[in-house]
């Protein structure tokens, strides 16, 4: 319901853009860049709105996700800590930012919540090659939670973010899952 | 400031007493057996100091060739600027002889270009021995050479010391002045011409230094406006590969799931519209819609098409579901224009090409499209991929006629 309201919204705002986009460029090709600013700003929107749908239709296990206010490309999620994991009992939230030319440049994901591990460090920055580098187009932010929630249950200590924690996740596993459990329960339940 | 500068005149024409003082400098420079007798040449006869400046002379043409083209270019810049000021000065000096000034302009203007003939052949002997020629230690005569280069480097230190005093002794004459402005002008511009050079040399490097400090910024801010991707293992394909890549059109399959035949060979192009036309008809508004999308997609692609030699075979996938740009996961309007890369991927034009200018690999299975590029115009040659090279070569005249076709049909 709401998001047919939402997209009938988009629509609107893009056939604006769209006859702004051509008084613009029957004018010069000085504001070419301007021009190409308002095309990526619609696409991004009209993809974030199309991810929203997908995501509130079918949302990924033990995560939601959502904008927080009129702004599409703020986003809040939350995200249970996987079962079998330190983390389980946990909730955890993260801020999802997405850039104005979203597909093809990554969104960022921050964990507001504290958690104990090798791959988040105290900021909350997350990690993971599908944020950086092999970021591509055809992700979309609930393959990405799911990514990180794959995460919770299996770090990555060969490329940490937080070295003394990898270590002991390598060397002392036990007494890494029950400072997880700790935290989990201090600062996300 | 211009202490660098010196006289090209003594080489060629050693006629002044200066000329004289300065042959009998540069021959104790010459090196060899000669130079021995050069040094009791200083109260030589007229024939011994022929014979010397022979001998100089010779030294100099040998260095001059085996110097590199940069020091070539320098040195006779160099002399070159030497002879003008030397010229101009001593002109002027001559025109304004009997003209009064209430600040010693002229004695400056005398001093100035005697330091500048003086540094002369000090600097062409400078440009002659490079340092690291100097370094060489294989030279018999080594102890003189290093006394020889002592010297030099003395007397260079010498004359700049003096440039820089004298530029602000010259500053001060030029400011202090009251009279000299309308009594004798062409000293008094003289001076001011040579000052003003002088602040030019000083301000040389402050000028590289701001223009490092404000240009980088603007150079980062082009950078970043070109899309220029500053994250490391980040690049872009380049735009003729994009171009190669094939293009096909979309086109809403005739029976569902019947043929998995991806690509049609070019040949059936030319029957598309009879076969749209013997298509049965489904749902009338969204069909009336999408030959709308078509032609308005045909009108957007007519303009891109002159840059792309490559023509768009229809294409029809059997899978709705395939139907999908994954770039802006909006499902394919009938006759769109899409890019299939060589791993059967494909997307959206525009979609691809935005992200292949950004980065080169495939959205989907992250091969490198370059790579591709080179493995499919390797394997060209062969049978098995001449479907859609026929498309790109056999294409050219259909390809207006489909699009045209388009055009008409609604």
């Amino acid at each position: 319901m709401s998001t047919s309201t939402r997209r009938g919204a988009s629509s609107r705002s893009t056939i604006t853009t769209s006859s702004t986009s051509a008084s613009a460029s029957s004018s010069t090709s000085s504001n070419k860049s301007v021009l190409s600013k308002t095309n990526a700003t619609s696409s991004s929107a009209k993809r974030i709105q199309k991810e929203l749908a997908e995501i509130s239709l079918d949302p990924p296990c033990n995560c939601s996700a959502g904008p927080k206010g009129d702004n599409l490309y703020e986003w809040a999620s939350t995200m249970m800590g996987p079962t079998g994991s330190p983390y389980a009992g946990g909730i955890f939230f993260l801020d999802i930012t997405f850039p104005q030319d979203y597909p093809f440049k990554p969104p960022k994901v921050v964990y507001r919540t504290r958690i104990y591990h090798c791959n988040i460090n105290s900021s909350g920055q997350i990690c993971l090659d599908i944020l950086k580098d092999n970021w591509s187009p055809a992700l979309t932010i609930s393959k990405v939670l799911l990514s990180i929630c794959s995460l919770l249950t299996d770090a990555n200590p060969h490329d940490p973010l937080v070295g003394s924690i990898a270590h002991q996740y390598l060397n002392d596993r036990e007494e890494h899952d029950k400072i997880a459990r700790e935290w989990t329960k201090r600062y996300a339940s | 400031m211009d202490n660098d500068s010196n006289d090209a005149t003594t080489s060629t024409t050693p006629v002044s007493r200066g000329q004289q003082r300065s042959a009998v400098f540069t021959s104790v420079l010459s090196s060899g057996p000669a130079s021995s007798l050069a040094t009791t040449s200083v109260r030589a006869t007229a024939s011994n100091s022929r014979q010397v400046r022979q001998n100089w002379w010779g030294y100099i043409v040998e260095n001059f060739r085996s110097i590199s083209r940069t020091s070539k270019v320098l040195l006779i810049l160099n002399l070159t600027m030497v002879l003008i000021q030397v010229v101009v000065t001593i002109t002027v000096l001559v025109i304004s002889r009997h003209q009064e000034c209430d600040k010693p302009l002229r004695l400056f203007l005398i001093l100035y270009i005697a330091r500048v003939i003086v540094a002369c052949p000090v600097n062409v002997y400078l440009y002659l021995n490079p340092r690291e020629n100097r370094r060489g230690g294989q030279n018999p005569n080594e102890n003189e050479n290093q006394r020889r280069d002592g010297w030099v480097d003395r007397l260079k230190s010498f004359l700049d010391l003096f440039a820089t005093l004298w530029f602000i002794i010259g500053n001060y004459l030029l400011f202090t002045t009251v009279k000299c402005q309308s009594t004798s002008p062409p000293v008094f511009y003289l001076s001011l011409t040579w000052v003003i050079v002088g602040y030019i040399i000083i301000t040389i490097p402050i000028l590289l230094c701001l223009a490092v400090i404000f240009c980088l910024p603007c150079v980062l801010v082009a950078m970043r406006m070109l899309n220029v991707s500053e994250a490391t293992g980040m690049s872009g394909a380049k735009d003729d590969i994009i171009q190669k890549i094939p293009l096909v059109k979309y086109k809403a399959s005739v029976e569902e799931s019947t043929d998995t035949v991806i690509t049609m060979p070019p040949q059936t192009s030319s029957m598309t519209p009879s076969n749209d036309e013997t298509q049965p008809p489904r749902q009338d508004q969204p069909r009336k819609k999408s030959r709308f999308k078509q032609l308005f997609g045909s009108n957007r692609k007519g303009s891109s098409t002159s840059s792309a030699p490559t023509v768009s075979p229809p294409f029809p996938i059997p899978n709705s579901d395939d139907a999908v740009c994954s770039i802006c996961l909006e499902p394919y309007e009938d006759g769109v224009e899409l890019r299939r890369l060589w791993c059967s991927h494909h997307f959206h034009k525009e979609c691809v090409d935005e992200w292949l200018k950004l980065n080169k690999k495939c959205p989907m299975c992250r091969e490198d499209v370059e790579e591709m590029a080179a493995e499919h115009s390797s394997k060209k040659g062969k049978t098995t991929i001449t479907n859609t090279n026929n498309n790109n070569t056999a294409g050219e005249g259909s390809s207006t006629n489909t699009t045209g076709q388009v055009n008409i049909k609604p």
